[in-house]
């Protein structure tokens, strides 16, 4: 055993000891640096390093014993001569670390220096202090853990919620106390015993729980207790009452949902601009992987809808569309490729929306459509519809906001000038840089920029083709690329002030909304051909078909317009060509069925972009295929040969573009392709999801099938189902159909052109039917154009056997405004009409409307009418007068002292009518088909629905049956019905079964009658009227099915007076 | 209330009686052509697309086939009845017996709008109607051909039907095929060029000469741009063109004095005939009203567009430098104007004969095809100009040595011909 000495080297003994400890400090020091995580061998590190500190260190020896673990240097034995220290964590002793001297040692307690138990307390605070922090640092990992949803750590970490708490209590108050309201909520919820009390506790702290007050008093004030405190309470509340991993998983999800808080404030604050917004969507998207967003369904949904209504519309259809699809990463995507003006508040507007929304619902779709994978959508840029107004500042032109309150002569004769102002106008610097920042991502292709306004494209109003499109070559250096950009950008913002748009917007009450007008710039679909960019082929698809040319078709089968080149020439109607026509539920029917008549209806020209002369063109069909044909991709699907009467497919190598009679015909896309099926398959999703027929417009590269546009289908009056009033008297009644009947409406006829069946049949020659043709051929230019209809017997346009029906040729016709067809009864078959198809393509383009009139039952002819109405054609035409007997030509307003001849058509109850009417307020000749069909604005429908529901729930006897509330659903509560809807009625009753028998009798007669009473304002039998739920206190209690209505959160119940 | 209906096959009748009249036809000759040999009607049951099955009414009447096998077109109508269908096979026997052709006449159809059936309902159609009438018909007895919204897909669907029925090939038994599948060359400009070549024999038979005649023509379809063609070959001058303007929806009648050029008009037409108003003015053409080529101070008129051209309101307004009319068209004058025309002596020659071109090329069609051996085009045109040169003589004659109008000349020699037959044979 060595002895202490004592003596002069005692001051070199001591300043020795000292370093030693000193290094093992250091040492120790170290071990725990570099371990984050205390292992075994770090511990083992440590109590060989410890004895060589000591005064006697061959004959000193460490442990430390932690938790259920004891370490140990070599040779340690406990011994009378040994010091020990506590380990502890958090004031909680876990372990303790002894030095002994080996027995025999020194002796006495004693014989340990004070530097050594000193020593000795500084190492195991060293070691507490690592623990902690070692313990501290894994809780903030299981905090992110937490927040990031990571699910393993879950189960490993169910047991320390009250770790998490007790960190955020200290960490973040904020989030600390949104947790307690969260939790206190859901104990609530649950009727935990006790939970009530601390919700009565400290209720006023929380937000919409209700309190016993009525609802015109205000809440009791009192003082926001202490949170902390309130915390402990509530999740001691919790820790009796929910399984430990309940509450873990509850945090965790609370947690999540709380990142999301951010883009909540951002987006809710109305001060905060769209590059605000598109900040927090950046951020947003980047704290959330791209492997999947891991917020709940509700905050995602939240947060669709509020990018919803801050980047797009506001409008409750297209959100509710818009809610399932448009996925935040779709706003990301969408911010990506927008130009952002500093201050702007701007939206993307109504064909940014459409495209938007479609395109991601065929995306979406995508796995039940295997179909859709191969269908894209151009690249789009966007300026938000406020950049207009930065523009317009920018050039100090705000006073041309007033232009629209001129007389419409001033605003037609200023427009020019308009248009000129604006194109040698400057943008704002930032608007500049960010569509030079498009082109450059656009690339040197072919572009288009079109108008988005707020107003187009809405659910509801036609409002298209109001506003330009320009297309771009975007060919030569950057600079003249963004001089022509910027040049289009400012012509379509100077066509907000186009006199047709004002007019339009006149017409329907829109003049005083504020328009905005975005700007889409858009990538145009095609491939380059000689000179020339084209896509291969193009047009616009109906998913409701008006224009039927065969009884076999139905209007679910949808139609198709589709050209050769640029698709301008399917979107629009020219008079002088012809796009294909298909029927995509049926595309083995055609509008033409012989060989010629499908060669005489081809497309003629051809619209393209000419790249190399910068400009907009349009070719012949034959022209461009004789030189260009060989190179247009696909084009042996595209065009037929024709030669001796026959059309027929074939391959590439087959065709000698500059001999063949090559015809577009489409029948290899048709037949061999899944073109039309594809089609076929996005109207019918779009319609089933946007709930509304849509039109689409497509582009088709030889490759790939491109999604242009999508909008609501455009319903002009002459397309939309127009209400049958029933209470017309019978004797102004002139005709009803009931079969085969479109859409539309022709509401000022003045002039009716009627040709006797039987006159015409008893006509003794084909000379004198010929004559009765050509009769018709000179009324057409005398009368109004557009307001007279043509009724005549059989087939109009007979060729052949011209008793079957008057020969006239389109020439003939050309200026009515509808063609009737009276089927001539035979003695035992229905005879087949035309449907007007010995024209019927020159009908299509020129919105001839076509009824055919069948001798039936339901179909009402008013001969009187006519054979008391004077005949006027002797008057308008001597050189015919002898054709009196067969032809007459009534005018309208002369025989019923001022009315005209309103006909509506309605294709969704079948039903046709015409009849005689007081004329309307404005009558435009011009537009006739502009302007709203009769008085029967849309919210009638709702307003009357609503007044009815309110009768019945004043009058209903509620002792009798034991009701306790009535509440209104659906469209009728959110003001959207239309003349088909019916009223959905909640009753909130006691009733037995007796009494509810009875009730439900009650409410049947009411059904009824209103059913009665709709019909006879529109037409529409639906059977009953009334739609009612019964739900029970258990019900509401459960919230079950429609009890979950009444006092939802979203779209609730509307409960309805009650007669006091 | 009349009812004396309009009827196709009655307004036939009667004309025939008139004709029989001035032949002095014996009662038993008029009771046998006044009515169709015999008449098929038929139902043809027919599966759709959709699986279930649509029975259509099908008809073939064979109105006479004393100077070879009947012969006529084949129409798709939804309102086609038996009596239209009598009446246009008793207008095929009298056609073809003017053309010198040695065949009858026939016609059929089938009731049913081609505009609601797919090509395949439409091609089942096709071979159900050959397999109701297969033992009737024949290169040997019965020839269709295309017609109202029928094609030469239609033919070659039925020609198949037949021939996998009768277990050969007998590219005879139908024409209006394309080339190269049992058609005949020269099938475009036939029915122009048979209309040139009555006309060149009408002018010359009034001592003008061709190369001294202008003429005016309405239409520029295939029919007008043919007899255009020849005509200027054969040295006449055309002054103007009328046609339709689609995009204007009306008609325009364009005029170059001293003669259009008409490669330089067909490059500014469409397919269809349609000629662009600018592209013309542009080339120096006048841009009239469409009926003013009608009033042109020329020899020759040629309504070559569509029936009721020329009426009793517009025939004033032919000049009287006008020698000639040619109906290329069916029925271009009507016949109030017709006996005015005839007053002022001017020639029509009928649409029956001037139009025969083209059943006299459907003729040639079943020659190749029954010996499986066809001509050049040349040998088409050069036979073409034969036969209707000599129908056109045989017409003039008579209608010079009796004193007769053309139309009417036409009519007695096609009836006087068939009714001959039928004597010849011992049937009557």
């Amino acid at each position: 055993m060595p002895e202490r000495v004592d003596g002069p080297d005692d001051l070199v003994a001591q300043l020795r000891e000292r370093a030693k400890e000193l290094t093992c400090v250091y040492h120790i020091e170290e071990i725990l640096r570099d371990h984050q995580e205390l292992p075994d061998e770090a511990y083992l590190q440590i109590v060989d390093s410890i004895p060589p500190a000591w005064e006697f260190p061959s004959i000193c020896s460490a442990r430390i014993s932690i938790d259920d673990k004891v370490f140990r240097s070599t040779g340690f034995a406990e011994s009378v001569s040994m010091i020990t220290a506590p380990i502890s964590k958090h004031g909680e002793e876990v372990g303790e670390i002894a030095v002994a001297y080996e027995s025999g040692g020194p002796s006495t307690p004693r014989h340990f220096l004070p530097e050594e138990e000193q020593l000795l307390q500084t190492i195991a605070r060293r070691i507490s202090e690592a623990l902690e922090h070692q313990e501290l640092r894994r809780l903030v990992e299981e905090l992110e853990h937490f927040r990031t949803g990571n699910k393993v750590a879950v189960a490993a970490g169910a047991h320390r919620w009250q770790t998490v708490v007790e960190l955020l209590q200290r960490t973040d108050q904020k989030l600390y106390a949104r947790m307690v309201r969260k939790m206190l909520t859901y104990l609530g919820w649950h009727e935990i015993p006790g939970a009530a009390q601390l919700v009565a506790d400290y209720g006023s702290f929380l937000e919409g729980v209700p309190t016993d007050a009525g609802e015109n008093v205000p809440q009791p004030f009192s003082i926001a207790p202490d949170v902390t405190e309130h915390g402990t309470r509530v999740f001691g509340l919790a820790e009796k009452h929910l399984a430990r991993g309940t509450i873990y998983n509850l945090l965790q999800r609370w947690i999540q949902e709380d990142k999301a808080s951010f883009i909540y404030r951002t987006l809710v604050n109305l001060d905060h601009s769209l590059a605000d917004v598109a900040e927090a969507v950046r951020r947003f998207v980047d704290l959330n992987p791209p492997d999947g967003l891991r917020v709940s369904d509700a905050t995602a949904k939240g947060v669709q809808v509020l990018l919803v209504r801050r980047m797009i519309t506001n409008q409750l259809e297209y959100i509710r569309a818009a809610r399932r699809f448009l996925t935040i990463r779709d706003f990301y995507e969408l911010i990506n490729h927008m130009i952002i003006p500093s201050k702007s508040h701007g939206v993307i507007g109504g064909k940014a929306a459409g495209l938007l929304l479609a395109s991601s619902i065929i995306r979406q779709c995508a796995p039940d459509h295997p179909r859709f994978a191969r269908v894209n959508t151009p690249k789009t840029w966007h300026l938000p519809s406020d950049s207009l107004h930065y523009f317009m500042n920018y050039n100090d032109m705000e006073e041309m906001f007033e232009q629209k309150y001129k007389p419409i002569e001033e605003i037609r004769a200023e427009y020019p000038h308009i248009v000129r102002l604006f194109k040698h106008s400057r943008f704002p610097p930032e608007i500049v840089h960010g569509l030079s920042m498009a082109l450059d991502d656009l690339g040197e292709v072919p572009i288009i920029v079109r108008s988005s306004s707020r107003l187009e494209d809405r659910f509801g109003s036609a409002f298209s083709g109001k506003y330009k499109s320009l297309f771009l070559t975007n060919q030569g250096t950057k600079q003249d690329r963004l001089a022509a950009l910027l040049d289009a950008v400012a012509e379509v913002y100077s066509s907000l002030f186009g006199p047709d748009p004002i007019q339009y917007r006149k017409e329907r009450d829109l003049l005083d909304v504020r328009e905005e007008m975005g700007v889409i710039i858009q990538q145009v679909v095609g491939n380059r051909i000689g000179p020339y960019y084209l896509p291969t082929c193009a047009g616009i698809a109906f998913s409701s078909n008006e224009f039927r040319w065969s009884p076999r078709i139905e209007r679910t089968d949808g139609l198709l317009r589709i050209v050769p080149g640029l698709g301008t020439r399917a979107v629009d109607r020219v008079s002088d060509d012809y796009p294909v026509l298909i029927a995509p539920g049926r595309p083995e029917l055609r509008v033409n069925s012989t060989a010629d008549e499908v060669v005489r209806y081809s497309p003629r020209r051809i619209d393209i972009l000419n790249v190399e002369e910068n400009r907009f063109e349009t070719v012949e069909v034959d022209r461009f295929l004789r030189v260009y044909g060989e190179e247009l991709p696909a084009v042996d699907r595209c065009v037929s040969i024709y030669r001796d009467g026959k059309l027929d497919r074939k391959s590439r190598l087959a065709i000698n573009f500059e001999r063949d009679d090559v015809v577009f015909t489409f029948e290899g896309l048709i037949g061999d392709t899944e073109f039309v099926g594809t089609i076929r398959e996005i109207l019918e999703v779009l319609e089933k999801e946007l709930q509304s027929a849509v039109d689409v417009e497509f582009a088709y590269d030889g490759e790939t099938l491109w999604l242009l546009q999508c909008r609501p289908q455009s319903k002009g009056a002459d397309e939309r189902p127009a209400p049958i009033p029933q209470n017309v008297s019978e004797g102004d009644i002139f005709f009803r159909g009931s079969r085969h009947i479109s859409n539309g409406s022709v509401p000022d006829i003045s002039h009716i052109v009627y040709v006797d069946a039987r006159g015409y049949s008893g006509l003794s020659n084909e000379q004198e039917m010929r004559t009765v043709a050509r009769a018709v051929g000179a009324l057409n230019q005398v009368l109004p154009k557009r307001a007279f209809i043509l009724v005549g017997p059989g087939r109009w346009g007979s060729r052949g056997d011209i008793t079957q029906g008057v020969p006239v040729t389109y020439a003939d016709i050309s200026n009515t405004a509808m063609l009737v067809e009276v089927a001539v009864s035979g003695e035992s078959y229905v005879p087949d009409l035309s449907f007007g198809t010995h024209f019927f393509q020159d009908l299509v383009e020129s919105g001839i409307r076509y009824v055919p009139l069948y001798p039936d039952n339901e179909s009402v002819f008013n001969t009187r009418f006519l054979r008391a109405s004077h005949n006027e054609l002797c008057d308008l035409l001597p050189d015919f007068a002898t054709m009196d007997r067969v032809i007459s030509v009534i005018d309208v307003a002369k025989v019923t002292a001022g009315k005209v001849l309103r006909v509506l058509l309605n294709a969704d109850i079948n039903q046709a009518l015409a009849y005689l009417a007081p004329p309307r307020q404005t009558v435009n000749r011009d537009h006739p088909d502009e302007l709203p069909v009769d008085t029967h604005h849309p919210e009638e429908f709702w307003r009357w629905r609503h007044e009815m529901a309110e009768r019945i729930s004043c009058s209903i006897d509620r002792d009798r049956f034991r009701v306790d509330a009535l509440y209104i659903i659906g469209s009728v509560k959110n003001g959207n019905s239309g003349p088909a809807s019916d009223i959905d009625l909640i009753i909130h009753h006691r009733a037995d079964a007796e009494e509810l028998t009875q009730m439900d009798m009650w409410l049947e007669g009411w059904s009824v009658a209103l059913d009665e009473l709709n019909y006879l304002r529109t037409g529409y039998r639906m059977g009953g009227l009334l739609d009612v739920h019964y739900v029970t206190d258990r019900d509401i209690a459960e919230r079950t099915s429609f009890a979950a209505k009444i006092g939802a959160v979203t779209d609730p119940a509307e409960l309805l007076p009650d007669a006091e | 209330m009349a009812v004396a209906a309009y009827n196709a096959f009655t307004v036939a009748q009667s004309q025939f009686d008139r004709i029989a009249g001035l032949l002095d036809l014996d009662g038993g000759t008029r009771a046998f052509l006044r009515e169709p040999s015999r008449e098929y009607s038929f139902s043809i049951p027919v599966k759709m697309d959709d699986g279930r099955v649509q029975v259509f009414r099908g008809y073939r009447v064979q109105h006479n086939d004393a100077r070879g096998p009947a012969k006529g077109g084949l129409r798709f109508h939804p309102l086609e009845t038996l009596d239209s269908v009598k009446a246009l096979a008793m207008w095929m026997t009298w056609k073809c017996s003017v053309a010198d052709l040695p065949l009858g006449g026939g016609k059929g159809g089938v009731v049913c709008d081609p505009h609601n059936l797919s090509a395949a309902e439409q091609e089942r159609v096709c071979r159900g109607w050959v397999r109701q009438v297969a033992r009737e018909i024949g290169p040997i007895r019965d020839v269709p051909a295309p017609d109202v919204m029928t094609s030469a897909q239609h033919m070659l669907w039925m020609l198949d039907e037949y021939e996998t029925m009768t277990g050969g090939r007998f590219p005879g038994a139908f024409t209006g095929k394309p080339v190269g599948m049992g058609g005949s060359l020269g099938r475009r400009e036939a029915t122009g060029y048979g209309v040139v070549y009555n006309l060149t024999e009408a002018l010359r038979t009034l001592g003008l000469r061709t190369e001294e005649t202008r003429a005016s023509v309405q239409g520029f379809g295939s029919v007008g741009q043919a007899a255009i063609a020849l005509y200027c070959e054969l040295g006449g001058r055309v002054v103007s063109v009328a046609c339709w303007n689609q995009k204007d929806r009306r008609a325009y009648t364009y005029r170059k004095r001293d003669g259009i050029d008409l490669e330089e008009l067909r490059g500014c037409a469409d397919r269809y005939g349609d000629i662009d108003l600018k592209k013309a003015k542009a080339l120096g053409y006048e841009v009239l009203d469409g009926e003013s080529w009608l009033c042109q101070p020329v020899e020759v008129l040629i309504p070559a567009a569509l029936e009721n051209q020329i009426t009793v309101e517009n025939v004033s307004s032919i000049p009287d430098s006008v020698r000639v009319i040619a109906e290329g068209a069916n029925g271009p004058t009507t016949p109030e104007a017709m006996q005015e025309l005839i007053d002022r002596g001017i020639t029509v020659i009928p649409d029956i004969l001037a139009n025969a071109g083209g059943v006299t090329c459907s003729y040639f069609e079943q020659v190749q095809s029954n010996m499986n051996y066809y001509w050049t085009r040349d040998e088409v045109i050069g036979r073409l100009r034969v036969k209707m040169t000599e129908a056109f003589l045989a017409v003039a004659d008579l209608a010079e040595r009796k004193s007769l109008p053309f139309r009417d000349a036409a009519y007695v020699i096609a009836v006087d011909r068939v009714a001959r037959a039928c004597h010849d044979r011992g049937w009557i």
